[in-house]
């Protein structure tokens, strides 16, 4: 086919007019600004100056070079899972295991990281991701197994897994990981060669953050570029005519969680790689449930994940800064948690005036 | 028949609704008059049922007003026009499946806020009324149990408890088989005597006259016509339906066409299970290049044949053979490789992805094929474009694109999507089952078209079907289901309607069958 130039155009002005349209970027801003007006309320009733909370929470998150950092390193984990776990809804598989699958991708990238090599760090940290993801992936292999072959639901044995996932990281790290001679509850450090590059001199930001990016692409790409893609969302819509084409739904529940444990197992390497340098008790701290949340928000669309990530990672780094205003750490959870009622609130909206999904 | 001088129930004027590049509904104005039983006619998208929901106060009109009772209202959601006095039976039902009937009964008439009545009152009310209009229906049944007619029967006596006066009958017979649809229609004449109107909104013509007195027709957004049935002939109608004359098909072969036999089926068995008789060692063959009719009433074992040779579902015992290998095992994709297509029974639920587009779900079964991915792991999406636009030329889908959503598309040309994906693959077999359901005369014509043109490109056609027109205008052989067995076999070119319809019913095989009035 020849590109006609207008036809292109008209694509261009389709894709903008898309993008003004797009309920979620709208929602998802309304709601920050909405639980932050609601913050800065009960900021002011603890005895703080809001102004004074907002230009030390935008400090710590956008308007400083080490903020910016920060946040899109806070950003990661959380789009690596949601993304996977976008995969696996869009599917139609209920994967709220994202924690867990972080979890064992974080145990598998501790093990080679830290007891493999040292290694040149391009094929350390390849060997790493590698190694998590499919640490990831065969966990979420059980739920999907459980319910493909005992017809156990995925939404609860994945969840529950989770914990199993918690407790099993606690176990290595007090036991069998446990750095000789430290009194921690931690792994030994990684080796040097698995440690992802800084991108951005000055900060924390690692390399991690381009590869999330990456795979937001590479998930697009798969879910719209490959046959498996195609088959995965013809499935998750409607399996029963996905059967009658000639598609093997419990083929593709499994390959969808394999795929979708197989992400956020990279989530967790990247954590490893790029952040926490070992395994530690309470490696997680609920990531892994904030993905889910920001899979939806984002309309499980890799994009608009993207930019919500992003959001959640800013007030991530916002929030860890109002501690030193001596604003209690529970009111970082509450800031956390505000956005996310609201914009489940607004996507509810959303989802009645369109009547359905 | 309506008397002349009396005041009509609802008088619609200059009524047009508009969806986004649509007129649905053009300027439409209509009279419904007290007695009177009211066929609306047209075609898919015609807008007979945008005109309808209107009334129905599910959408608001851009344009126009009604009038009931001689006044004017403004009808913002279904409970106004409820409390109107208007009833509103839909295609899909509205009834809430795992409630009983009395449960499901007292939700429409209570909505409200208040006191909930004695059940034990409302089901000998539901029993009386039942009884009064010949719908007789146990009140403490579980809807979901209930079979597609007797749910039917289930939303009009939710109409007739809230004593409606105007009754609006969305596609009712779509659903039923013959002695169901004469059932209603027996139904359809109490109620109307008693005053009340009914609308009856279809795409049968031979419904128009047999029950209608007076009888509109819509055609794209307009009222083209509307008078008593008395003033018109079928012919006359549904060249006014489709804008242009309508030819008989001619597509009707007869017995000992075809060449070899393509699929046999051989002692099928499956236990009967809740809706269904299950299959009765059954057997049946098709050859190349003829059209077999399956007819039967819905639940008698079609749609367990369909899925087993489909390869969706298993037989307990038995086997299928296809071109010589046996296939009783195989799954769907090795029998859409090996030549099967099928046209699954329920073209929203089974046949087509909605949300995705046109493109994606015209190549659903070509995905992996080299021509269209490369490696089986990516897509070459602009050459499956292409291919499907190649069918939306071929197959004369009425698209703005092939990227579109086919849930946006209308039912027919939703039917010729799946007709593409399935007829493009040059199938040896083709299993068709009800692929005309729903259709306007139009899409009806065209997918029996497809139908006969298969045949003569040598492929076997199984026609799985409960309308006994379609059947009879272009197969070559009919086979009677009854029970999950096949019961009789006939020559379409000299059968007699009767024959089948007596052996449908079950009168020629000792027992009778369920549905009689």
């Amino acid at each position: 086919m020849l590109r006609d130039p207008r036809r292109e155009r008209k694509r261009l002005v389709g894709l903008a007019s898309a993008l003004v349209r797009t309920p979620t970027l709208f929602y998802v801003t309304v709601g920050f600004a909405l639980s932050f007006a609601v913050g800065s309320l009960i900021i002011l009733a603890i005895g703080v100056g809001p102004v004074d909370a907002l230009r030390v929470a935008l400090r710590g998150s956008i308007t400083s070079l080490d903020g910016v950092g920060n946040s899109l390193v806070f950003a990661t984990p959380r789009l690596l899972v949601a993304l996977g776990a976008a995969v696996a809804i869009r599917s139609g598989v209920f994967n709220l295991g994202g924690e867990g699958q972080l979890l064992m991708g974080a145990i598998g990238a501790t093990l080679v990281a830290a007891y493999l090599g040292p290694m040149p760090a391009p094929v350390h940290i390849l060997l790493v991701m590698l190694v998590a993801a499919v640490f990831g992936g065969s966990w979420a292999m059980i739920a999907a197994g459980l319910q493909v072959w005992r017809g156990a639901n995925v939404l609860i044995t994945s969840l529950l897994l989770s914990f199993v996932a918690a407790f099993f990281v606690q176990y290595l790290v007090q036991g069998p990981l446990q750095q000789p001679g430290s009194v921690f509850s931690q792994s030994s450090r990684i080796h040097d060669t698995a440690e992802l590059p800084i991108i951005l001199p000055g900060t924390r930001l690692h390399l991690g953050f381009l590869i999330g990016v990456l795979a937001v692409v590479a998930v697009y790409l798969l879910l719209h570029r490959t046959p498996l893609g195609v088959e995965l969302r013809a499935a998750g819509f409607n399996p029963r005519a996905a059967s009658y084409a000639g598609m093997s739904p419990s083929k593709l529940v499994l390959a969808s969680m394999f795929i979708s444990g197989a992400i956020g197992g990279l989530g967790g390497a990247l954590e490893v790689m790029g952040v926490q340098f070992r395994l530690l008790q309470g490696f997680a701290g609920g990531v892994g449930f904030e993905g889910i949340a920001i899979a939806f928000l984002g309309a499980l669309q890799p994009f608009p994940i993207l930019l919500v990530s992003i959001m959640f990672g800013m007030l991530q780094a916002g929030v860890i800064q109002l501690q030193r205003l001596d604003i209690p750490g529970s009111m970082a959870l509450i800031m956390e948690g505000l956005p996310i009622l609201v914009l489940a609130i607004g996507g509810g909206i959303v989802l009645m005036r369109r009547g359905g999904r | 028949m309506p008397g002349s001088g009396t005041q009509p129930l609802v008088s619609i004027s200059g009524l047009s609704k508009r969806f986004e590049r649509v007129q649905a509904v053009d300027d439409v104005s209509l009279e419904l008059m007290p007695g009177e039983i009211h066929a609306l006619v047209g075609e898919n998208g015609a807008g007979k049922t945008v005109l309808m929901s209107m009334l129905y106060g599910v959408h608001q009109p851009d344009s126009g007003e009604i009038l009931i009772d001689g006044e004017r209202v403004n009808l913002r959601r279904p409970s106004d026009a409820i409390d109107a006095g208007l009833a509103m039976v839909h295609q899909h039902f509205k009834l809430v499946p795992s409630f009983t009937v009395v449960e499901n009964l007292m939700m429409v008439q209570h909505r409200r806020l208040g006191w909930v009545p004695s059940r034990r009152a409302f089901e000998t009310e539901v029993r009386s009324i039942g009884a009064e209009y010949g719908i007789p229906v146990n009140p403490r049944a579980r809807v979901s149990e209930l079979p597609l007619g007797l749910r039917q029967r289930v939303e009009i006596l939710g109409g007739l408890i809230r004593d409606a006066r105007v009754l609006i009958l969305d596609e009712p017979t779509t659903i039923l088989a013959p002695a169901e649809i004469r059932f209603l229609f027996g139904t359809i004449r109490r109620i109307a005597a008693e005053g009340r109107c009914v609308v009856l909104i279809t795409h049968r013509l031979s419904e128009v006259f047999e029950i209608g007195d007076v009888f509109s027709v819509m055609r794209n957004g307009h009222l083209v016509a509307t008078g008593p049935t008395s003033s018109a002939t079928p012919a006359r109608a549904a060249t006014m339906m489709v804008g242009r004359d309508i030819e008989p098909l001619g597509l009707r072969g007869s017995a000992g066409a075809g060449g070899e036999v393509v699929l046999t089926v051989e002692d099928l068995c499956l236990p009967p299970g809740e809706a269904s008789p299950g299959l009765d060692h059954l057997s049946l063959s098709v050859r190349t290049g003829e059209i077999v009719a399956l007819v039967g009433v819905e639940g008698n074992g079609q749609a367990e044949l369909v899925q087993i040779i489909s390869g969706i579902r298993k037989a307990t015992s038995g086997r299928v053979t296809f071109e010589g290998r046996d296939m009783t095992h195989a799954t769907r994709r090795e029998g859409a490789r090996s030549g099967i297509a099928v046209i699954p029974e329920d073209r929203q639920a089974e046949g087509l992805i909605l949300p995705m587009t046109l493109a994606e779900n015209v190549s659903l079964t070509n995905l992996r094929d080299p021509r269209y991915s490369a490696g089986r792991v990516w897509l070459h999406v602009h050459r499956l474009r292409a291919f499907a636009r190649r069918m939306i030329d071929r197959f004369g889908i009425r698209t703005p694109s092939e990227r579109i959503a086919v849930r946006t598309l209308s039912g027919g040309n939703q039917q010729k999507v799946v007709l593409a994906r399935e007829l493009s693959s040059n199938p040896r077999l083709l299993l068709a089952a009800e692929p005309t359901r729903g259709l306007d005369i139009a899409a009806t014509e065209y997918v029996l078209r497809q139908l006969a043109e298969a045949r003569s490109a040598g492929t076997g056609v199984l026609l799985v079907s409960s309308d006994l027109d379609q059947v009879m205008s272009v197969a070559d052989r009919v086979l009677v289901l009854f029970r999950g067995r096949v019961s009789a076999e006939f020559d379409a070119a000299t059968v007699k309607r009767a024959d089948i319809g007596r052996h449908m019913s079950g009168v020629e095989t000792a027992s009778s069958g369920l549905g009689g009035g």
